[in-house]
C-alpha cells in the first residue's frame, strides 16, 4: 500500500513537472482568428514562462496576428501544424531595438528555441502599401524604411534551434543573426521572393552555424554571411532552382 | 450644441440674493482667477488625422503602438490636435504628451481592448488606464465622439487570468482590485487640461482620474457608465483650480467625486456648476479617501436623480480637513439621502481632520420610500438593514464637532411611515446613546442603521444655522422631525415639520443640546 501511494505520487510529480514544460497559447488568451492582435497576450505568455524558470509555449492550428514581441531565455516557441504567427502590416506594432525591428526578436539570450511544423509570415502587399501611405505624409523619422522587421532577429544570442518551421512572405529577412553562437537551423522551408534583392537567412559575425535539410526560394540570395561568421555544418541544403544554398 | 441647449433647460436654482459673504467673496475671487487662467491655455497648434499615422478605425484593428506614435509625432512636432475621425478605434493603453489634445469628432468611438494585457500599470500612479498623461502641460480630450472603456467584458477577462494564476491578485469581494482594472482616463501632475464636449462609457474601475493635476477645465461631458464595480463619474484628487461644468453623469458608483490621496496635498478652489448626477452611490462626494482634504469649493445648480445613497456626501474620514464649501441650487429627486456631512477615523494615522464653513442652500429633495436605483446596472448594494427612511445628517466625533454649517431655503420631503416594529430607535438618554460612533467604518448615511428622526440629525456638532427650512413627511412618522444630540450652539429660523396626524408630537429634540434659538 505505502509503495503504491509513493509510485503514485512519483507518477503525480512526473506529470505535473512534464506538463509543467507546456503553456498553452489560449492559456494567456491568445486568440486564432487572424485578426485579433494577440500581441500583449504573447508577450505577457513568454515573460510569464521565462519568469517560471522557462517552458514551451504551443500554439496549435489558427491564424495569431502578432507584432513585435521579445523573446526570452529557456522560453520555447512551438508552432504545432497549422499554427501561423502572422506578422502585423503596422510598421508601428514593432518596437526598434537600436537599429533592429522583428517579429521574434531576442538578444543577449540562452536556450532559444523556435519549433514546430507551423508557419511564421508576412503580408508584404499590405505592409508596403501602409508603408507608402506613413511616407506620403511624410510623419516617418528619417530611416524608418530602414528598419523593416525581420521574422526572427537574434542579438549575441547562443544557444538557438529554428526547427521545422515555414517562413513565408517575410517584409524583407525571414532570418537574422547578428554575434550570435551555436546557432542550428533545420527542417525549415523558406519561401521568401516577395521582395526583391533580400537575402532571407543572415549571419553576421555569427559562429558554429549548422544548417540542415532546408529549402529555400528567393528573390534574392538565400543566405547571407559576412566574413566574421562561421557555418560550421551544412547539409542538404538547396534553392528552389536546385542550387546549393552557398 | 445639442447639449449645451439641453443644459438651458434645467432651471436655475433661485439665488438667495442680497449681498455676498465674505466667505462668497473669497470663493469669487479664487474663481476670477481660475476663469482667467483659463482663457489662457485655449489655443490649439496644428490639426493632425490619425489615419495619415497608420491608425484605423475598422473596429478590429489594435491601433495602440500607431495612435502612440501619432502622439509623439505630435508632441514632438509643437503640438496640436491628433483628429479622430467617424470610426471605431480599437486600442490598448496610451500617454498622452504634452501639447497634444485628443479630438474626438462626430461619429468616432475610442474603444478600450477587452484583452487586459493590452494595459500597462503605470510606474508612477500603479494603476492601469486607456488613457494616461503624466507630468504633461497643455493637453486635452474633445469632440462629441466616445470613449467606450468595455470595461465589463475587461474586467471579467483580468478575474479570468487571476484564477488562472497569470495575475495575482486578492480579490476583494470575489473582484480584481481597482488598479489593476483599466480607467478610461488617468491624469497625473498635469496641467492646462481641457476635457470637453465627449462621451465615456463603462471603463473597468473608475472613469476618469484627475490626480494632483491643476487648472483642469470639464465641459459639457457625458459620462455613461454602468458596466461594473468601483464605476465612478469623475474623480478629482488633490486638485488645484477646477472647473467641472455642463456635465452629465449616469454612473454605478459615486459620480462627482472630490478625493485626496495625500495627506500633504488637498483639493482646492474647484466649481462644479450646472450638472446632473445619477449614482447607484452618491452624486456629490468628498471622500471617501480623505488624508489631505477639501478647502474653496463651490457648488451650483446641481440636479442628482434615481441616485441609491446621498445626494451630498461630505467625508473626512482619514485626517483630512474639509472647509469653506458652498453648494448653492440643488434638487434631489428620488434620491435615497439628501445631505450627511461625517467626520471618522479611518486611517487618520494621528492627522487631526476638521469640517467648517459649509453653506448648503436652496436645495428642494425628494426622498422615496423605494430603492431609488432600482433597474440600473449595478445597482447599490441592500445594506444596513433594518431600517426605516434614513434622515439627512451631519455626524462628527467625540471631541470633533463638524463647525459652523449653515443650511438655507431648504425643503426635504419624506415619504414617512416608518414602521417601529420594523425597526425603532427611542428618543431615551440609553436609545440615543445606543447610536454607535463607528468612527473607523465606512461613511454612509446607512451607517448607524435606525436613527431617531426623520428628518435630520446632528451629533458632534458645533454652530449649526437652519434658516427657512421645511420637512415634509408624506405620511405618519413614529420619529420627530429633528433630533439633536451634543451639539453646542443650534439655531433655527423659520424651520417647519409638516406631517400628518402628528398632533402635538415635538417635531424638535434636543439631547445634551447647549444654547439653542428658535426664531
Amino acid at each position: 500500500m505505502k509503495r503504491i501511494r509513493l509510485l503514485l505520487l512519483l507518477t503525480l510529480f512526473t506529470t505535473v513537472f512534464c506538463q509543467a514544460q507546456e503553456y498553452k497559447a489560449s492559456l494567456f488568451g491568445c486568440i486564432s482568428d487572424g485578426i485579433t492582435n494577440n500581441t500583449s497576450s504573447i508577450q505577457a505568455a513568454i515573460n510569464f514562462i521565462a519568469e517560471k524558470g522557462g517552458g514551451r509555449l504551443s500554439f496549435y492550428v489558427g491564424r495569431y496576428l502578432t507584432g513585435g514581441l521579445e523573446l526570452k531565455s529557456n522560453v520555447t516557441i512551438e508552432l504545432h501544424e497549422g499554427a501561423v504567427l502572422v506578422a502585423s502590416s503596422n510598421i508601428n506594432d514593432y518596437m526598434q531595438f537600436e537599429n533592429e525591428r522583428a517579429l521574434l526578436f531576442g538578444k543577449n539570450l540562452k536556450n532559444v528555441n523556435i519549433i514546430g511544423k507551423g508557419v511564421i509570415e508576412g503580408d508584404p502587399g499590405e505592409y508596403f502599401q501602409i508603408m507608402g501611405e506613413l511616407k506620403s505624409k511624410q510623419f516617418l523619422q528619417p530611416g524608418y524604411l530602414a528598419h523593416t522587421p525581420s521574422l526572427i532577429t537574434m542579438v549575441s544570442c547562443s544557444n538557438v534551434k529554428v526547427e521545422g518551421i515555414i517562413f513565408q512572405k517575410s517584409l524583407q529577412y525571414a532570418q537574422k543573426y547578428i554575434s550570435c553562437d551555436h546557432i542550428d537551423l533545420n527542417n525549415q522551408i523558406i519561401r521568401n521572393n516577395t521582395i526583391e534583392n533580400s537575402g532571407s537567412v543572415v549571419f553576421q559575425n555569427t559562429k558554429s552555424i549548422t544548417l540542415k535539410n532546408i529549402f529555400i526560394d528567393a528573390n534574392g540570395q538565400a543566405i547571407v554571411k559576412d566574413r566574421n561568421s562561421e557555418i560550421t555544418m551544412v547539409e542538404n541544403c538547396i534553392t528552389a532552382s536546385g542550387t546549393a544554398v552557398l | 450644441m445639442k447639449q449645451n441647449r439641453r443644459w438651458a433647460e434645467i432651471p436655475k436654482e433661485q439665488n438667495s440674493g442680497g449681498s455676498l459673504s465674505l466667505n462668497d467673496k473669497s470663493i469669487m475671487k479664487g474663481l476670477l482667477l481660475i476663469l482667467a487662467s483659463i482663457l489662457t491655455i485655449n489655443v490649439y497648434g496644428k490639426d493632425y488625422f490619425v489615419q495619415d499615422f497608420g491608425v484605423r478605425g475598422d473596429h478590429i484593428t489594435l491601433n495602440t503602438r500607431s495612435i502612440q506614435t501619432a502622439i509623439d509625432y505630435v508632441s514632438e512636432n509643437g503640438g496640436g490636435r491628433l483628429v479622430f475621425g467617424p470610426g471605431n478605434y480599437v486600442t490598448g493603453s496610451v500617454y498622452i504628451k504634452a501639447g497634444v489634445t485628443l479630438h474626438l469628432e462626430a461619429g468616432c468611438t475610442i474603444w478600450g481592448s477587452t484583452n487586459p494585457y493590452d494595459y500597462i500599470m503605470d510606474s508612477t500612479v500603479k494603476w492601469k488606464a486607456l488613457i494616461f498623461a503624466i507630468k504633461q502641460e497643455n493637453i486635452g480630450i474633445t469632440g462629441s465622439g466616445t470613449i467606450d472603456g468595455r470595461g465589463f467584458t475587461t474586467a471579467i477577462n483580468t478575474l479570468n487570468l487571476v484564477h488562472r494564476g497569470l495575475i495575482e491578485d486578492e480579490m476583494k469581494y470575489d473582484r480584481v482590485r481597482e488598479w489593476k482594472r483599466p480607467e478610461n482616463i488617468y491624469f497625473r501632475e498635469c496641467k492646462n487640461i481641457k476635457i470637453r464636449g465627449i462621451t465615456l462609457k463603462d471603463p473597468a474601475s473608475w472613469n476618469q482620474t484627475y490626480d494632483q493635476c491643476q487648472n483642469l477645465v470639464v465641459d459639457s461631458i457625458r459620462v455613461d457608465s454602468k458596466s461594473y464595480w468601483n464605476n465612478d463619474g469623475i474623480d478629482i484628487v488633490d486638485c488645484k483650480d477646477v472647473v467641472i461644468r455642463n456635465s452629465y453623469f449616469d454612473a454605478a458608483d459615486d459620480v462627482l467625486c472630490l478625493k485626496s490621496h495625500d495627506p500633504t496635498k488637498l483639493c482646492e478652489n474647484i466649481l462644479i456648476e450646472n450638472c446632473v448626477a445619477r449614482s447607484s452611490a452618491n452624486g456629490l462626494k468628498f471622500g471617501t479617501v480623505s488624508r489631505g482634504g477639501f478647502k474653496n469649493v463651490t457648488v451650483r445648480n446641481l440636479t442628482v436623480i434615481d441616485t441609491y445613497r446621498s445626494a451630498i456626501t461630505f467625508a473626512a474620514v482619514d485626517g483630512g480637513i474639509i472647509e469653506n464649501i458652498v453648494v448653492d441650487g440643488v434638487k434631489s429627486i428620488n434620491t435615497g439621502n439628501v445631505i450627511f456631512l461625517r467626520i471618522g477615523d479611518r486611517w487618520s494615522s494621528g492627522k487631526k481632520p476638521y469640517m467648517k464653513n459649509i453653506t448648503i442652500k436652496n436645495v428642494y429633495a425628494e426622498v422615496p420610500l423605494r430603492k431609488p436605483d432600482e433597474g440600473y446596472g449595478y445597482e447599490g448594494p441592500v445594506e444596513d438593514l433594518p431600517r426605516n427612511v434614513s434622515p439627512s445628517s451631519i455626524v462628527g466625533l467625540p471631541g470633533y464637532n463638524i463647525e459652523n454649517v449653515l443650511l438655507e431655503n431648504i425643503e426635504i420631503v419624506y415619504p414617512g411611515g416608518s414602521d417601529s416594529f420594523y425597526a425603532y430607535r427611542g428618543l431615551t438618554a440609553a436609545a440615543l446613546d445606543s447610536i454607535p460612533e463607528m468612527p473607523a467604518a465606512y461613511p454612509e448615511f446607512s451607517q448607524f442603521k435606525e436613527l431617531p428622526a426623520w428628518g435630520f440629525y446632528i451629533r458632534h456638532a458645533k454652530n449649526i444655522t437652519f434658516k427657512n427650512v421645511t420637512f415634509k413627511a408624506a405620511r405618519k412618522d413614529y420619529r420627530p422631525a429633528v433630533v439633536s444630540d451634543k451639539v453646542n450652539n443650534i439655531t433655527f429660523t423659520n424651520v417647519k415639520a409638516e406631517e400628518p396626524d402628528a398632533g402635538d408630537k415635538k417635531q424638535f429634540f434636543f439631547y445634551k443640546t447647549d444654547s439653542v434659538t428658535i426664531k
